[in-house]
């Protein structure tokens, strides 16, 4: 019989103007974000455009205005380096050849005539040089060039490998050499020339986590040099995993992939489902007392406790349909914008423990991180619900569920931290080995006090809710 | 006759004033109790323990035997109810408020709804929405909701309120038909009493909190036996044969309080004076007027206790 109790609460929930309104409005949130981010992304073809045609306005007023060299020599040559730009696409490998080689020689171009003049020596020869590589741009073969890089680095290692000395800091010397012709190398193979796309830019990334490891202090003292070393190791085997897996493909220029935003979403980074669980929770008992209904339903043949947990459930019940429509929406608007192949981008899990990273399916991970992060939603429910059967007030519980959430301590690097329940609500924290930010913070004291907390806020609501007079008009 | 509902010297406090006193009073089957008192006299709050929606503070209550303290899931299974205003979900149609009902209670019927929403006369606009609708319209679906479950108490606080004079017609004959044909316990309460004196089957007073009365309608309306009014031809001297108590009408009329043994020597000396009479009529006291009279019985009571 609880389950038709269950079953009423959902067809009163979902027959609600407001609940219409909040589905409406994620389709709308959607659309609108993504849409933003589509237009003012940095891969954007047409904003790209259209902000270099602005910039080379500006840079012809600046060059008759400028004043002094160094201002010249910027706006002269950003100059030539837009108007440059302006002829190919934003990804391409020429743009890629413009921002890494033309660009500094243009810059060293105007130096030389500016401060040594135009028949000097040295401006001659720049000129040369840099009217040369205008020339090779026109039939821009980028393989040539990476694979100039990879016998410069090769004879890198050969001087490291020639010394006598093979200490340990040698070795990795070379062993960093190594990857990075292992990543250029790469880039042959799969044709990712340097031209700022997705996949150029993972393999840069991957690169610089290689260096700063290589940098890096292993033996951490602090918590926080802990998390920054466990952060970099991290980035370097899930590059690693990714190279040696063939992972790293053209997955498009997109701003984001669709796996990346469902991903967000079900691991509840995103403000519209929080909102929804506050928003419910906060509504399903004043709503009936504001309207009278209340007496309609506690006159019926089943316990206050009975009413009060059909309630909790059709809202938790509520709250997971509501992520799964709105993870659905996401993927529609994401696909829309961002091209429906990003659903295939691979998702990677890296295991802080073994160090190890692993390829995992798309569903398996949206719900495992949905999982993790499910003892946030359903605290923070249960505490705005309790709020609201002691105030009747829907607005004050949605007060006290959104404070509850924005408020970060993870910060607060002293004992009590570990009681605070932000601090220990969303078990993302601890996946696959992790650890908190906050070295008080750990998985056994957050179960404990998530576990203690949920026990005691159901018991009160159950008391305040069956204590409840129903008063006259 | 088994008591359908019962209460036990209920008490009910609101922080230190106490709302409720000693209430005590029953309704048995095919009864309807009508429960009267000016407002702000307790039948709400009386009405609200009896079903459970605020607590006793102490005595007990009864329904089907069940006390609703201990067993309050029996006790509400054949209990239908109206408190203060008809509450359904406005943002649903009639038809989706009975339904929601329906799947509360074990086995109702698609038939039974049909059947119910015929009889309030909602058919042509079951399938609108509740916030389309009349205040009575909402009473109607109340009745409805009420009846859903066969129950055999009824309770209804002020169900009349926005029905119109036909609309409680219905309602009255709706009542009567449910006590006599299905036994039905009725507990209905209003601070109107010329609007339950003609069905109720008994009587329960309340003022301040306490139980005044509870007897059923032919003795309360015997109290107002007694009572001639006489038109005569003049009320030249009237005053010497009058009581403290008679009154002098408009019209050349009188009003006495006699015995029904005494009236006729009281005729009879008037003719010897040669008065004449045009009419003697018995008056029939209302009901209200046999409640009002009791309330102030209390009242003269209690400034005399003081």
């Amino acid at each position: 019989m609880m389950k038709n109790l269950i079953k009423n609460e959902l067809f009163k929930l979902s027959h609600r103007t407001e609940t219409k309104v909040l589905l409406i409005f994620a389709i709308l949130v959607t659309i609108v974000l993504n849409f933003m981010n589509y237009y003012f992304s940095e891969t954007n073809e047409n904003s790209y455009k259209k902000q270099l045609k602005s910039m080379i306005k500006f840079d012809e007023d600046m060059k008759k205005s400028a004043d002094n060299i160094e201002d010249k020599i910027y706006y002269y040559s950003d100059y030539e380096i837009n108007q440059l730009k302006l002829k190919y696409p934003l990804i391409s490998a020429e743009t890629g050849y413009i921002n890494q080689t033309i660009s500094d020689l243009a810059e060293e171009m105007y130096r030389n005539q500016f401060t040594n003049g135009i028949n000097s020596e040295s401006y001659l020869e720049v000129k040369k040089e840099y009217e040369e590589a205008l020339q090779k741009l026109e039939n821009y073969d980028w393989k040539q060039d990476i694979n100039e890089e990879i016998k410069a680095n090769q004879e890198v290692i050969d001087v490291l490998s020639d010394t006598t000395s093979t200490s340990s800091s040698t070795q990795t010397e070379i062993d960093y050499y190594q990857e990075v012709i292992r990543v250029l190398n790469y880039r042959l193979k799969n044709n990712i020339p340097q031209d700022g796309s997705n996949a150029s830019n993972t393999l840069d990334e991957y690169l610089e986590s290689l260096q700063a490891y290589k940098m890096m202090n292993k033996n951490v003292v602090t918590h926080q040099d802990k998390i920054a070393l466990m952060e970099v190791e991290k980035a370097l085997n899930i590059g690693k995993y990714e190279l040696d897996h063939d992972l790293i493909k053209d997955q498009g220029n997109s701003y984001t992939t669709i796996a990346e935003e469902l991903l967000s979403v079900a691991s509840g980074q995103g403000f519209m489902i929080m909102f929804v669980a506050i928003f419910i929770a906060s509504m399903i008992i004043p709503t009936e007392f504001e309207k009278g209904t209340i007496k309609q339903l506690l006159v019926k043949p089943y316990t206050r406790t009975e009413i009060l947990v059909s309630k909790i459930i059709a809202t938790i019940l509520y709250f997971i349909g509501y992520t799964i429509f709105f993870l659905v929406v996401n993927w529609i608007v994401v696909g829309i914008f961002a091209g429906f192949n990003t659903i295939k981008a691979p998702i990677i899990v890296y295991d802080f423990g073994s160090k190890t990273a692993t390829q995992v399916g798309l569903i398996p991970e949206l719900i495992k991180c949905f999982l993790l992060v499910l003892p946030r939603f359903l605290l923070t429910m249960f505490i705005a619900n309790l709020f609201a059967i002691g105030s009747k007030s829907t607005v004050l519980a949605m007060f006290v569920g959104l404070s509850l959430n924005m408020s970060d301590f993870t910060m607060l690097q002293k004992p009590i931290a570990k009681f605070i329940l932000s601090n220990c609500w969303d078990f993302n924290v601890f996946a696959n080995g992790g650890i908190s930010m906050n070295e008080y913070v750990t998985l056994t004291s957050s179960v404990i006090v998530v576990v203690v907390t949920t026990i005691v806020v159901l018991l009160l609501s159950n008391i305040v809710f069956k204590r409840k007079e129903i008063k006259n008009q | 006759m088994e008591a359908v509902l019962e209460l036990k010297n209920v008490n009910k406090h609101f922080g230190k004033k106490q709302i409720l006193h000693d209430i005590s009073f029953s309704v048995n089957e095919g009864e309807i109790l009508g429960f009267i008192g000016p407002n702000g006299a307790g039948k709400t709050t009386t009405i609200k323990l009896i079903l459970g929606l605020q607590r006793i503070d102490s005595g007990e209550v009864f329904i089907n035997g069940k006390n609703i303290k201990t067993n309050f899931k029996e006790a509400m299974e054949r209990v239908g109810a109206i408190v203060e205003n008809p509450d359904s979900y406005m943002y649903l149609s009639g038809m989706q408020n009975l339904e929601l009902i329906a799947r509360l209670y074990k086995n109702i019927s698609k038939e039974k709804i049909n059947e119910l929403v015929e009889l309030v006369g909602l058919k042509d606009r079951i399938h609108d929405k509740v916030s389309k609708y009349s205040l009575g319209m909402r009473q109607r679906l109340g009745i409805a909701e009420a009846l859903l479950n066969s129950p055999n108490l009824l309770v209804l606080d002020e169900p009349t309120n926005g029905l119109d004079p036909e609309g409680i017609t219905e309602l009255r004959n709706l009542l009567v038909k449910l006590a006599t044909e299905n036994k039905v316990a009725i507990l209905i309460s209003s601070h109107n009493l010329a609007e339950l004196q003609s069905f109720c089957t008994n009587i329960c007073i309340i003022q301040e909190g306490k139980i005044i009365s509870t007897e059923s309608i032919n003795a309360l309306q015997h109290d107002s036996l007694g009572r001639y009014i006489i038109e005569l031809n003049h009320l030249e001297n009237i005053d010497s044969y009058l009581k403290e108590e008679d009154k002098k009408l408009e019209n050349n009329m009188i009003e006495v309080g006699r015995e029904r043994e005494e009236i006729s020597d009281f005729i009879f000396e008037l003719l010897k004076n040669n008065y004449k009479i045009y009419q003697v009529k018995e008056k029939e006291k209302t009901l209200e007027q046999a409640f009002l009279e009791r309330i102030g019985g209390e009242n003269d009571e209690k400034s005399n206790q003081k």
